[in-house]
């Protein structure tokens, strides 16, 4: 009994003395908590902030009036505008649907959802449903939800609204095996024969990024060549589609540069690289939607290239962005590689690695 | 072979060409030269030289900067003071910079650490080190074999090095240290955890690599070995030369029967933690 109190004394006193152990047990745990717990208080407590709502009045009939009264008390966010700017603005993102009122009475009441909100539909109709009467229910014409993408031809599939995030966890798992494999060779002494190699620098540090990059380009080109095979997702725009990829991928790519710096160690930098990356996809949306979060981690979403990658994905694939309104999330992604690859290098520069 | 007098112990050597030495061409030279890592002094003002196809063995006890001043050599670290000079220096300054990539191809550096690629065959690991030299595709795969078979791994070529014992990983080390044919080879420590039968066969090895004219650098705290490959010897402690010489010739001055003797008359007795 003496000797395994010993053991586990002595295990307890690793573990104590392991930081990164003891982040994963104490200060991870407690970060997820902060995370979930935000993001179900806010559902609990009603935080969430307004659902975004467009209204395209073309009639001047009562009843139209009545709905448009309805929904602006209803506690949604309104705003009135034409089909198009309505239109644009769920595109964009800016609402999560539009409510199209025609000026024949006869007509369908058009509901113009953003195809990743498609949960909040229902709540949407009952609101217009519930802005007349029951004596005037009869007046109430049909309500026809559309979804506002590229093309409506047909339904978009749930997959097409995952895929994103999902490329998203494969670039992720590439920059994390990248890091770790760098602070490998650096354990290893192969980085040191590199560097005694005829050889530059920028040859190795080029060398090592053209390989994660590649891998992430790699990556991401067969599982979204799995997802038009198997899971029958449409990629509308294909340029825009591998701009977003490259540029996600450069993202990624510079950020390997300064996740390979968390640590001295393998371990130390797998944990905290993933502890990293974990963040990153949390609050950039790709663990839980960004419309269930409360306001203020919606705008901390910012800081987290996850969130642009998505928003690029999603506006090569259905969101039907310009080139010119694609051109800040890739921008972003872009400006966020070099500037983490130029950090990460100055620290391995400063660290005698390199 | 070598008649350069002794120095004094804790005295920078200031170490010129024998006279015997000055007809061949000197390889490597290092000139003052000092590296510190915070308050720690690694290298102190180290002069040092070595000829083409001359051996010199690197002793010291650990922590005594032998490391260090291999990775200095081979241009891995850059000194604060004085500095390394590779294959002469005959057109001035810089020209024989060991960061310049003419020069490196000139060295081969096997590190202490165990520098191969486990997932890697070993004739990938190989080949990979002769590409990155530049050897030519025309003897690519001449040399890649050649060096496989000095290191006497032939037989496991196609094998991944991470099913290898500690004998098979060091020998690794040295075939894609020589596999560019260097005029001068740097080995750290080459036979550190390795079987007495690993240690021989890789000495036989660089015996054999000495005899085809490589020059060679070998850093070990194991005087037998430096005795036994060397021609001459170079004790250092705390980051300085104490004595260089003629290993035969240093025993005799300090009155010693071997190198293991003279290196703990030098070096004392006390633990270098």
């Amino acid at each position: 009994m003496a000797t395994a109190l010993l053991i586990t004394l002595k295990d307890l006193r690793l573990l104590s003395r392991d930081k990164m152990a003891l982040f994963w047990v104490l200060v991870f745990p407690l970060g997820f908590a902060l995370f979930f717990g935000s993001v179900m208080k806010a559902g609990i407590d009603a935080e969430t902030p307004p659902l975004s709502v467009v209204l395209v009045v073309e009639s001047a009939q009562p009843v139209a009036e009545a709905i448009a009264h309805a929904l602006e008390h209803s506690g949604l966010e309104t705003r009135r505008a034409s089909r198009a700017a309505a239109s644009d603005a769920v595109r964009l993102g800016d609402a999560v649907a539009f409510v199209r009122i025609r000026d024949n009475a006869e007509a369908p009441i058009e509901l113009g959802m953003d195809p990743s909100h498609k949960a909040q539909s229902a709540l949407l109709v009952g609101l217009i449903k519930a802005a007349l009467a029951p004596e005037a229910q009869a007046q109430l014409p049909r309500i026809d939800t559309t979804r506002v993408v590229r093309s409506a031809e047909l339904p978009r599939s749930g997959f097409e609204i995952v895929l994103p995030a999902m490329l998203l966890w494969g670039i992720l798992g590439c920059a994390a095996t990248f890091a770790v494999s760098l602070v490998s060779e650096r354990s290893a002494g192969t980085l040191l024969r590199l560097r005694a190699a005829p050889i530059s620098r920028a040859s190795i540090l080029a060398g090592k990024s053209l390989a994660c990059l590649l891998a992430c380009l790699l990556d991401v080109l067969i599982l979204s060549l799995m997802a038009r095979w198997v899971l029958a997702v449409r990629i509308d725009d294909l340029p825009k589609y591998l701009a977003a990829l490259l540029a996600c991928s450069v993202c990624f790519t510079g950020l390997t540069m300064v996740l390979c710096t968390m640590g001295r160690t393998e371990q130390a930098v797998a944990g905290a690289g993933w502890a990293t990356l974990l963040v990153f996809a949390m609050v950039g949306g790709a663990m839980v939607p960004l419309s269930v979060m409360p306001k203020w981690l919606v705008q901390l979403s910012d800081v987290s290239p996850v969130k642009w990658g998505i928003w690029a994905l999603e506006g090569a694939m259905w969101r039907d962005l310009t080139w010119c309104e694609l051109l800040r999330p890739l921008g972003l992604l872009v400006g966020f590689g070099v500037g983490s690859f130029a950090l990460g290098v100055s620290v391995l520069v400063a660290w005698r690695e390199l | 072979m070598d008649s350069s007098p002794l120095v004094s112990t804790g005295q920078p050597s200031h170490d010129p060409p024998p006279s015997s030495e000055l007809a061949r061409p000197t390889l490597l030279r290092v000139e003052a030269v000092s590296k510190r890592f915070g308050r720690l002094t690694a290298v102190d003002a180290i002069d040092l030289h070595v000829s083409a196809g001359e051996s010199l063995a690197l002793l010291g006890p650990n922590g005594a900067g032998k490391s260090t001043l291999m990775q200095l050599i081979a241009g891995v670290l850059q000194p604060d003071t004085g500095r390394v000079v590779l294959l002469g220096d005959k057109r001035g300054n810089g020209d024989g910079d060991p960061r310049r990539a003419a020069v490196r191809r000139a060295l081969g550096f096997a590190p202490q650490a165990l520098a191969v690629y486990p997932q890697l065959t070993a004739r990938e690991n190989v080949l990979f080190f002769a590409r990155l030299y530049g050897v030519r595709a025309a003897v690519l795969e001449q040399r890649v074999k050649a060096s496989l078979e000095i290191a006497d791994l032939s037989s496991r070529a196609g094998d991944r090095a991470a099913t290898f014992s500690g004998g098979m990983l060091r020998r690794l080390n040295l075939a894609c240290a020589i596999v560019h044919e260097p005029k001068l080879l740097l080995l750290d420590e080459p036979t550190v955890g390795v079987d007495p039968h690993s240690r021989d066969h890789l000495l036989d090895a660089i015996a054999q690599l000495r005899q085809r004219g490589m020059a060679l650098i070998y850093s070990t705290h194991l005087m037998e070995e430096g005795d036994r490959l060397c021609d001459r010897v170079a004790v250092l402690e705390r980051g300085r030369v104490l004595v260089s010489g003629e290993c035969r010739a240093l025993c005799q001055e300090h009155g010693v029967s071997g190198l293991a003797a003279l290196f703990m008359r030098l070096t004392g007795k006390e633990l270098r933690d």
